[in-house]
């Protein structure tokens, strides 16, 4: 029923879309105009809980793994959220932050053959849920609104390209990223090796040497949304 | 408590390696930098390394010859360089062109990339099992066509990469402009390549209006091999030398983007000859002038090298290649479109100055002020009359000799006028007015002065001459300077744009110069800090036009 050829009932129906809730079966608007809500940082508690390692412990063993998943499993497919709160008008993006540096989205690698949405939501429950026996729910109910990138690795190496370069016939990891739309409030339980940070968009704006280049290209692939500042 | 000790350490390292991974991902790959030089000189390219991991892990490591060492995999001793391929053709084609050929121990292929963007550079290495699979590809590849292009096949040395690695730059080049016609081909040919490079379009189709792309138009065949790479636009670099270049080359791409729409601007074309070859020589082969130059004056020309990495205008590198780098050039930065193009060159080598003097001497007699507006039409009537001085213009001239003549006059012209817009802006009117005067004389005896765009190139010379003359007639603080110098600009890209409607302009100008200042800086949009608008350009188009409005308010100020 969505899909954006489909001719709607009316036109008066687009403006209204504007102000509507996003999912509505009226189609054409939906792409056209993506409204996403979104909530002052402060609605949201961080808690902490045990460290959440990584799987590799360093980066060769991380590309060597990768190599032989390639061999077993074929390309990796990986997933990230974008989970947006907002502050003073603009919206920020959570990044888990290792050590001083190094920036990462919540997100990680997906089972072979799992559904990349519900992927998704267990790595969110994983990295920032609650610890498992607890009672936060809120947290858990992670709404994964859009893709809103898809980049890709040609090579065992790191420069990844938000297209598959044409000369590589078969990528080795394909990363998705998806816009996460978070409840009004919800308490979050932050790793102890990581820290938990709200990027405002300018920070992160022509900043790749800061970020890399998926992270500092967010504004731009986010500029396309109507938010709204709840 | 311990634990977490243990993991915080391991963390950093992780987290050191990450970073440097993390660095790499983005575009300041420092390391991969330093290893793009090693590339070059010790023939282990991390670029190519499939043991990506140690050679970022280890600065160090990287620089020791990755291919052999660190190879988790077979042993890679049996490897060859396959190259001259497009930039489309893949892992897969080159795995079965190999397979085709005979062996049975093909291993894998790894392709040489642009780091910024992931674009292959056309060449790889594969690797084989035996010396006996090497000897038979060697032999039989070269004979299988992949994509339309012949495969060169080589063993992996560094002189071979060398040679790929340059090769990928000189294709580009695009032979001998002949600006003022190609223009509107030029905007045709290179409408796909600029896809290609997204920033480029922006820039240069509002622009380029009269792009030099004659170059185009000849080898279109040539621009899609050539566009193997594509510079990276924004060299946030901490590159190798070479990728340096290429920064420098995106500014100078990015920033001077006026300077070709001028037809002096044109001329750069026949820069890189002019700096090989006195000047007079102008163009012939710009292609292999290209190659020559890229190696050459190293320090200088760099910009040389990086030039196919933007196969789409190739023109347009051969202009910004001219204006070296901002360091050689200091006095380009500040001033018009023009002297970028010229000032290196020229005042390198002076050659310009034995070919001023001797005509000038008669010049020097007419008063300046005659040139303001009453010479004008003199000297519009004595180029549309053929060259005063008894030079024959009635003979048939052949193309090449047309073209030669052509580009030396270019030559000569954009150096008169750099030299004589540094000269005006150093203060130096008279100088300044002298030397263009000069060269006009000089473009006239010439044997092409009747054409057309021998026309131009002589109205262009008068534009400025006009400016410089008013100038000089207002000697009045910096601002004053800049505004002539935007007039002069605007002047001389209205003039690409436009012969007739800028010499009604000029007319106009004479007269209404104080007038005019004002009205004249508005529809100009570059300002005087050309140089930061370089630096800033690949940041964004509406930056620039912020400077100048800045700028033109300054103006606008100090005049009141």
């Amino acid at each position: 029923m969505s899909g954006a050829g489909w001719p709607k009932r009316s036109t008066s129906s687009s403006s209204d879309q504007s102000q509507a809730m996003t999912k509505t079966p009226i189609s054409q608007s939906l792409t056209l105009n993506r409204t996403i809500n979104l909530y002052p940082l402060t609605n949201y508690t961080f808690g902490t809980k045990e460290p959440l390692f990584e799987k590799d412990p360093s980066v060769p063993v991380r590309f060597q793994r990768m190599r032989d998943e390639f061999v077993k499993i074929g390309m990796r497919r990986s997933v990230e959220g974008c989970l947006l709160v907002h502050e003073h008008g603009l919206p920020h993006v959570l990044l888990l932050q290792l050590g001083t540096m190094f920036f990462k989205l919540p997100g990680g690698e997906l089972n072979a053959g799992e559904d990349e949405v519900d992927g998704l939501k267990r790595l969110l429950t994983e990295t920032l849920g609650q610890p498992s026996g607890s009672a936060g729910t809120s947290s858990c109910n992670w709404i994964i609104e859009e893709c809103i990138g898809n980049w890709y690795r040609p090579n065992f190496e790191p420069p990844v390209y938000p297209y598959l370069v044409p000369h590589i016939t078969k990528p080795k990891e394909h990363k998705r990223l998806f816009l996460v739309q978070l409840q009004e409030k919800a308490l979050f339980a932050v790793p102890k090796n990581y820290k938990l940070v709200a990027a405002p968009l300018f920070e992160l704006y022509d900043n790749s040497q800061g970020y890399g280049p998926i992270i500092s290209s967010l504004p731009q692939a986010l500029c396309r949304f109507n938010f709204i500042y709840m | 408590m311990s634990e977490n000790v243990d993991s915080d350490l391991l963390y950093e390292d992780f987290q050191n390696e990450d970073q440097k991974e993390f660095n790499n991902e983005s575009y300041g790959h420092v390391q991969e930098d330093d290893l793009y030089d090693d590339v070059l000189t010790s023939g282990s390219n991390n670029i190519n390394s499939e043991n990506n991991a140690s050679s970022e892990h280890n600065a160090e490591t990287e620089t020791n010859g990755n291919y052999q060492g660190n190879m988790h995999n077979i042993a890679k001793r049996f490897q060859l360089y396959v190259g001259n391929l497009t930039w489309w053709t893949t892992d897969s084609d080159i795995t079965d062109a190999v397979i085709a050929t005979g062996v049975n121990d093909f291993q894998e292929v790894k392709f040489f990339e642009n780091r910024a963007n992931g674009q292959s550079k056309g060449f790889c290495v594969i690797s084989l099992g035996s010396e006996a699979s090497m000897r038979i590809v060697l032999e039989n590849l070269p004979k299988k066509e992949l994509n339309g292009q012949t495969p060169i096949v080589t063993l992996p040395t560094k002189q071979a990469l060398n040679q790929f690695e340059s090769q990928q730059k000189t294709r580009p080049t695009p032979p001998v402009p002949n600006p003022n016609q190609q223009k509107t081909s030029g905007i045709a040919n290179s409408g796909p390549n600029n896809l290609m490079n997204p920033n480029m379009p922006l820039q240069m189709h509002p622009r380029m209006m009269n792009p030099p792309m004659r170059g185009n138009m000849q080898n279109p065949p040539m621009m899609n091999p050539n566009m193997q790479q594509r510079m990276p636009l924004s060299p946030q670099m901490n590159h190798a030398p070479q990728m340096n270049n290429m920064r420098f080359q995106n500014n100078w791409n990015n920033g001077p983007i006026r300077p070709p729409i001028h037809p002096n601007g044109m001329q750069n074309n026949n820069r890189p000859p002019p700096p090989m070859n006195m000047p007079p020589q102008g163009h012939p082969m710009p292609n292999n002038m290209m190659n020559r130059p890229m190696n050459m004056p190293p320090s200088g020309r760099p910009p040389f090298g990086p030039n196919p990495n933007r196969p789409m205008h190739p023109n347009f590198n051969q202009h910004n290649i001219m204006p070296p780098r901002g360091p050689p050039m200091p006095p380009m930065n500040n001033q018009g479109p023009p002297a970028p193009h010229v000032n290196p060159a020229f005042f390198n080598q002076g050659p310009v100055q034995n070919i001023v003097p001797p005509p000038g001497n008669h010049f020097n007699q007419a008063p300046r002020p005659m040139w303001g507006g009453n010479k004008m039409p003199n000297v519009f009537d004595q180029a549309t009359g053929g060259p005063p001085t008894g030079v024959p213009n009635q003979q048939p001239i052949s193309e090449t000799e047309f073209e030669e003549i052509m580009s030396r006059n270019r030559t000569v012209s954009s150096s008169a006028i750099a030299r004589a817009v540094s000269d005006a802006a150093a203060g130096e009117y008279s100088s300044a007015i002298e030397t263009l005067a000069t060269t006009i004389s000089l473009i006239k005896q010439s044997k092409v002065a009747n054409d057309e765009r021998c026309k131009i190139l002589i109205n262009s010379l008068q534009d400025t001459l006009q400016g410089i003359e008013a100038k000089s007639f207002n000697r009045r603080d910096r601002s004053e300077r800049s505004r002539s110098r935007e007039r002069r600009r605007r002047r001389e890209r209205s003039n690409s744009r436009s012969y007739r409607r800028s010499r009604s302009r000029e007319h106009r100008d004479h007269r209404d110069r104080g007038r005019d200042d004002n009205s004249r800086s508005r529809p100009r949009k570059s300002a005087e800090p050309s140089g930061e608008n370089s630096e800033n350009f690949k940041r964004s188009y509406d930056d620039r036009n912020r400077d100048s409005d800045r700028y033109r308010d300054r103006e606008t100020r100090n005049r009141h």
